[in-house]
């Protein structure tokens, strides 16, 4: 890969990265609290925040513009992280949630608990939670069965999904009436996303980066193959599970509230990696800021766009993300630099 | 020290390495020579614990590698694959990897790490190549920062797979040449070698494998002078004693 002389500044200098992340993050974060169908400026803001009683503009601020900028920021967080992890679980640097089936393991969980459990919601992220961890044992097992090659993963991933999505449209066909918001949860969107679903899922997402970083030398060494990881002494295979324990929670937490949105898991690994460079225990902070920026951006420019009609940020981020897969793959042809 | 005792080992009940007697010497370069597919990476990913045997045992100092903890097989021997993924990593920051067996918690590496990674860099003669990450090197410039975090590794044993392929001639002797440095450390240095040339003349001791059973074990004039290497290759080998070496010239069966 060649490395031009901006990112090769910067890798010398993770910290300032890192810093640009936080700022980018907060800046989003108050453009997404500020703008939308009813804009805000920052000094009505600072007064909807710090008012007493409920005023029209707190009430936005409240139950509206804070969840969803809350939401957008963890979702975008977990979903880059969990893309760190599972490229380097599976040392393939294609691996993202959405392509390896993940998501739709997600998915597939989350349709079945709205159709057997309705009232159940609290059990929406846990039932996420396992159906990402499933669907990515699963490709992990099939792909190290059918050979080590990098398309070989990306091919199952295709193949997992789609029987996964196949089961999930006979769960939507069959229990119309539990799924009648699923059409959107499958395009993935944060309009409506609560405080009470955000909440804890942030607090999952920030429990998974947290155990991420402690094995952040386990992560980089298990990129780098099966045999050096286990002759440096690890576990492989315990470190690998444990990792996709953090990734499914990350990435089930996210989906649960803001249903299957692609390609976050693998753009931000990426942009990341060319800043502050391959280490996991500099990539993973990164990521996660840059991911929850990126996410945030991208959920206020589909309110704008077409404002007053919003899309969801789902499509936008389809948009963006297949074009950005089109162009990794070329590149590994190429390059010869992933294998 | 490692030990193979009538080690039989193989892929998904498959033997292809037949009950083989050996002893890699600490001080020694021993070198795995044969044609294709006579069992020579087998061997050495079963000498290092990475497939389990299926007949006999891999001994380290007298106790089965099976009765360590895989933290401390890694203290005690260092594998190098044949074919990694270049990593994104910094060079110093893989070379630091080798200090992973030793980490205690809190699971940070020391101050005392760093500077064992670093002068393993400087010895592996990769000092300068620090901070350039690992992808972005060229073949031997990548193999003397893989050597280099053995060397952090600190082991007694060093089982290197197919170190010098693809590598040009310069890199090649580089390697063989920081091989030999550590075994005059006392270090036990194993290898598969394709190139029969580089075999013969930088090996101490030479195992000779065919179908995955142990033919001749020895140095190279001895291999030499008992036709068992020209049996096993099929070809005539002859020994052109030089000023303070030998070269070997080898020649289809007439």
């Amino acid at each position: 890969m060649k490395y031009s002389p901006i990112s090769s500044t910067l890798r010398s200098k993770p910290g300032l990265v890192l810093l640009l992340g936080a700022a980018l993050c907060l800046a989003a974060a108050l453009a997404s609290l500020c703008l939308g169908a009813a804009s805000l400026s920052p000094a009505e803001l600072w007064e909807a925040a710090f008012a007493k009683g409920a005023t029209p503009a707190s009430a936005i601020l409240l139950f509206v513009r804070l969840p969803r900028t809350l939401g957008a920021l963890a979702a975008g967080a977990g979903l880059a992280c969990g893309g760190v992890i599972l490229q380097a679980v599976f040392s393939n640097p294609l691996a993202g949630p959405n392509i390896i089936g993940v998501n739709s393991g997600a998915g597939l969980a989350a349709a079945l608990c709205c159709a057997l459990f309705p009232t159940a919601i609290w059990a929406l992220p846990a039932s996420a939670f396992a159906g990402a961890l499933l669907a990515a044992a699963a490709v992990f097992t099939i792909a190290r069965k059918s050979g080590a090659s990098r398309m070989t993963m990306v091919l199952t991933g295709v193949a997992v999904s789609s029987v996964l999505g196949a089961c999930t449209d006979a769960v939507v066909t069959l229990v119309p009436d539990a799924l009648a918001g699923f059409n959107s949860f499958r395009i993935g969107g944060l309009a409506g996303v609560t405080l009470r679903q955000a909440g804890p899922a942030f607090l999952y997402i920030l429990a998974g980066l947290a155990l991420a970083l402690m094995l952040s030398n386990e992560l980089d060494i298990l990129s780098l193959g099966e045999d050096t990881a286990r002759s440096l002494g690890l576990h492989a295979g315990r470190a690998r599970l444990i990792l996709l324990l953090a990734a499914a929670l990350m990435i089930g937490s996210a989906v649960s509230f803001a249903g299957l949105l692609g390609f976050v898991g693998l753009l931000a690994p990426h942009i990341c990696r060319l800043l502050v460079g391959g280490e996991s225990r500099r990539l993973l902070p990164a990521s996660a800021l840059f991911g929850a920026a990126f996410l945030t951006l991208c959920d206020l420019l589909s309110r704008l766009l077409f404002s007053p009609f919003e899309l969801p940020v789902g499509i936008l981020l389809s948009f963006l993300g297949g074009p950005f897969f089109l162009w990794l793959l070329l590149r590994q042809k190429g390059g010869r630099i992933h294998d | 020290m490692i030990e193979l005792k009538d080690l039989s080992a193989g892929y998904n009940g498959v033997e292809t390495v037949h009950r083989v007697c050996a002893l890699f010497p600490p001080g020694e370069v021993t070198v795995l020579i044969g044609p294709n597919g006579s069992g020579k990476t087998t061997l050495l990913r079963a000498a290092a614990g990475l497939i389990p045997p299926m007949s006999g045992a891999v001994l380290l100092d007298g106790r089965s590698l099976g009765e360590y903890s895989s933290r401390q097989a890694a203290q005690r021997i260092a594998f190098l694959p044949q074919s990694r993924t270049p990593p994104q990593l910094s060079a110093e920051r893989l070379v630091l990897h080798g200090r992973f067996p030793y980490l205690t918690y809190p699971r940070r590496y020391r101050k005392e790490d760093r500077e064992i990674a670093g002068e393993a860099l400087r010895q592996a003669g990769a000092g300068e190549l620090a901070q350039k990450p690992v992808c972005s090197l060229s073949g031997g410039e990548r193999q003397k920062v893989y050597l280099a975090m053995a060397i952090a590794q600190d082991t007694e044993t060093v089982l290197l797979d197919e170190p010098t392929t693809y590598l040009d001639i310069r890199c090649q002797l580089e390697v063989m040449e920081l091989a030999r440095e550590l075994s005059r450390r006392g270090k036990a240095v194993v290898m598969v070698l394709h190139d029969l040339n580089l075999a013969l003349r930088c090996a101490s001791r030479l195992l000779l494998l065919e179908n995955g059973s142990l033919q001749a074990a020895g140095p190279a004039e001895e291999l030499v002078r008992s036709k068992s290497l020209s049996r096993v290759f099929g070809v005539q080998v002859r020994a052109l004693p030089d000023k303070d070496s030998v070269h070997y010239v080898f020649s289809p069966l007439p």
